[in-house]
């Protein structure tokens, strides 16, 4: 952002935005403040020079824009996994020479100070300049704190701003201040502690700390929070919490699907809308097919899930604003940590019921690498909203006009999902990855009523990350799939119908010879060649298998009946004259899905999130060859059983 | 007998409920250690026992955090 005057060629570009970290401990209202002040003119991407994703937004002080990055939650600079200590790094090293400086933006809760205070007087040895922002006032006032802003401002020997990040009170205030610090920025002093006697550095530290607290603040009597306590006993409980968080859990899918199924009609037919509208306004040819068939279709195939996914983050930063989900990852630790995952682990665990992506994004607030490896490996076998269309398919087809026991064969295969993830996290924890499950140490805020505003906005940042980075890949394969299921063109039978020509268009194109040549393989598994071909095509998203199979069975492109496909799936029959979707087939398919990894931008954030291909690969491999055992088992099984 | 008692130290885990200690040492590799000490638990501070059970809760400057028992036997305090 340099500003060169033409006046004056001598001088040397100025740039005159800075940099403003916002750095606190976590549950300070960071995220909070951050929204405040930049609104919706914030990204996530990569802090600059660094491959750590922070969230980034502008903010404007007296006519001048600043970058503000909200820095993850850090308790210390000396601690942390790879992401933390990215961060620390970021904020150690020198401002590019882009911007004019970099200050530091530190929050400090008013009724948690000398803890805080130990983050503090780290961030005072940096030498950098420092803004102190002190949050929760509202709440310290009304449980009888009472902070002497100036004597506290004196001892850290920087400017102190009281502010209420969820009404935006302080906050203009705050921002003045930071612009006079920004116009003469000097390093705040090194707080007197390291001058005294030896002794380890959390004991100089902590007293400082100590110190400081008590000559700004005078706190009230020591009273237990028995609201606190007692809604603790209950939510971490073995029997009331597990029921409270049964409750919770089916509240919130409960919630994500009843409230997603009108915007996800409405996104479909949109889409639909505008591939008949590219139809007809694009000259007939592969143009106009790839367009439609292939980006417009991959692209509504993408965006239809974000309902999904934004109700979900909604949801989880209701829980988490209002104290639950750190109650709850306690529960869960109890649970989890014998199969070797940690308890916080359940909160993208949770995640990827929505998609895996922003699931293995949310493993960053799992502090031990090795236990993040393990949960992400295992995220993507639990159901995620792509495989839903795929179970509703064949749960339709295994029970045709049974209600309940489609309902019963969905929640089995969810189970699936679930119990397939927690065996091979058991399993890599006692091969792969040996060490022992970091044991839980979580801080439990205080209860608090919920921020909608939070609320909205965390969810607006996951589904913008969610189409940038699932849109993109898929967007991509989908095209090279529809390439693949169109060519070589194959000239129809005169006089067929558009579905049998689609269909033996499909037969003779690549996709069709590659299900040919896979039937040995599969045909263990119960399946044929054109079932092939639909595994083949989901392999950029699951679930294209539904409309793959339409066509390729011969029921036509569009599918919207779905008595029509159900009735040709039903009716198909293998070379022999035996019906193709036994139910042993039909059984054995759904496992398949179940286990499948069939994702290609699952992989690539796995990459990204554990910085080798190796995990991705592996991550691909092990759940490839746990969805053909599952499949094989299942048909030879249940075949063997009689039920083929 | 007296002299032996007055150096016993015991773990965070056999206290009793609402006492106050002071952690005299942490066992635990390093990344448990400094994490501990970043929610101020670390030898020299006060820590009082809110809650015995799974998850172990403790009461830190003012603030309460959630401990694995296992964690909390790790912790070792002086008696007050």
């Amino acid at each position: 952002m340099a500003v060169t005057s033409e006046a004056m060629p001598r001088a040397a570009a100025q740039p005159t935005s800075s940099r403003i970290l916002l750095v606190s401990n976590p549950n300070t209202g960071k995220t909070t403040l951050f929204n405040q002040l930049t609104g919706l003119r914030h990204k996530t991407s990569n802090f600059p020079g660094t491959t750590f994703e922070v969230r980034a937004g502008r903010v404007r002080i007296e006519g001048v824009e600043h970058d503000v990055y909200d820095m993850p939650g850090l308790y210390s600079l000396e601690s942390g996994n790879e992401e933390e200590r990215a961060a620390i790094e970021a904020i150690n090293s020198p401002s590019d020479t882009t911007h004019r400086s970099d200050i530091v933006l530190l929050l400090l809760d008013a009724t948690n100070l000398t803890r805080h205070l130990y983050l503090a007087s780290q961030i005072l040895e940096l030498g950098k300049p420092v803004v102190i922002g002190l949050t929760m006032i509202d709440i310290a006032k009304k449980r009888g704190y009472r902070v002497d802003i100036d004597v506290l401002a004196e001892h850290l020997g920087c400017p102190v701003c009281p502010i209420v990040p969820r009404t935006g009170n302080g906050v203009p205030e705050l921002l003045e201040t930071c612009a006079r610090t920004i116009d003469h920025p000097r390093p705040a002093p090194r707080p007197k502690l390291l001058k005294q006697t030896d002794g380890p550095a959390h004991a100089l530290r902590y007293s400082w700390a100590e110190t400081v607290n008590e000559s700004s603040v005078i706190e009230p009597e020591e009273t237990d929070d028995r609201f606190a306590q007692r809604l603790d006993a209950v939510l971490t409980h073995s029997v009331s919490g597990l029921l409270v968080f049964g409750l919770v859990m089916f509240g919130v899918f409960y919630l994500i699907f009843s409230l997603a199924a009108l915007p996800m009609d409405l996104i479909d037919s949109f889409m639909g809308s505008v591939g008949g509208f590219v139809g007809r306004v694009l000259p007939e040819g592969p143009v106009r097919d790839m367009t439609v068939d292939g980006i417009i279709a991959g692209v509504g195939g993408v965006l239809v899930f974000l309902p999904q996914i934004c109700i979900l983050f909604f949801c989880i930063s209701i829980l988490e604003d209002s104290g639950y989900l750190a109650r709850a990852a306690c529960l869960m630790d109890r649970m989890l940590r014998h199969i070797g995952l940690p308890g916080k682990a359940f909160v993208p665990m949770l995640s990827a019921h929505a998609c895996a992506i922003p699931g293995i994004m949310a493993t960053r607030v799992i502090e031990d690498r090795r236990d993040r490896l393990v949960t992400i490996l295992v995220l993507p076998l639990l159901t995620c909203s792509a495989r839903l269309p795929v179970y509703a398919m064949l749960t339709a087809l295994l029970f045709p006009s049974d209600p309940l026991k489609v309902a019963l064969a969905f929640t089995a295969a969810y189970g699936l999902g679930i119990a397939a993830a927690l065996g091979m996290a058991f399993l890599f924890r006692r091969t792969m990855v040996r060490t022992p499950t970091a044991p839980l140490m979580i801080e439990l805020p205080s209860y608090k009523m919920p921020s909608l505003k939070t609320a909205f906005f965390a969810s607006y940042d996951r589904g913008l990350v969610f189409v940038r980075k699932a849109g993109t890949v898929i967007l991509a394969i989908s095209v090279i799939l529809w390439w693949l299921m169109s060519f070589p063109s194959y000239e129809p039978d005169a006089g067929v119908s558009e579905s049998v020509a689609s269909q033996q268009a499909l037969e003779h194109s690549y996709a069709g010879r590659l299900g040919h040549g896979i039937e040995p393989v599969l045909s263990p598994l119960g399946y044929d060649w054109r079932i092939g071909v639909g595994i083949i095509s989901s392999f950029a998203a699951r679930e294209v298998l539904v409309s793959a199979l339409s066509v390729i069975y011969g029921a036509g492109e569009e599918a919207d009946d779905g008595s029509i496909l159900l009735d040709r799936l039903h009716a198909a029959k293998r070379s022999d004259g035996t019906p193709v979707f036994t139910f042993a087939t039909s059984a054995s398919l759904l496992v398949f899905f179940v286990l499948a990894m069939q994702c290609l931008p699952t992989q690539a954030v796995t990459r990204r999130e554990t910085g080798l291909w190796r995990w991705a690969a592996l991550q691909w491999g092990y759940m490839t060859v746990l969805a053909y055992l599952g499949g094989l088992i299942t048909y030879q099984g249940l075949s063997a059983l009689g039920m083929g | 007998m007296a002299i032996v008692e007055q150096y016993l130290t015991h773990s965070l885990f056999d206290r009793p409920l609402r006492s106050k200690s002071r952690i005299s040492r942490v066992e635990g590799d390093d990344a448990t250690v400094l994490r501990l000490e970043g929610l101020g638990l670390a030898p020299g501070r006060s820590v009082h026992v809110e809650r015995k059970g799974d998850p172990f809760i403790v009461r830190v400057y003012g603030c309460r955090v959630g401990l694995a028992p296992a964690l909390a036997r790790s912790i070792h305090v002086d008696d007050f």
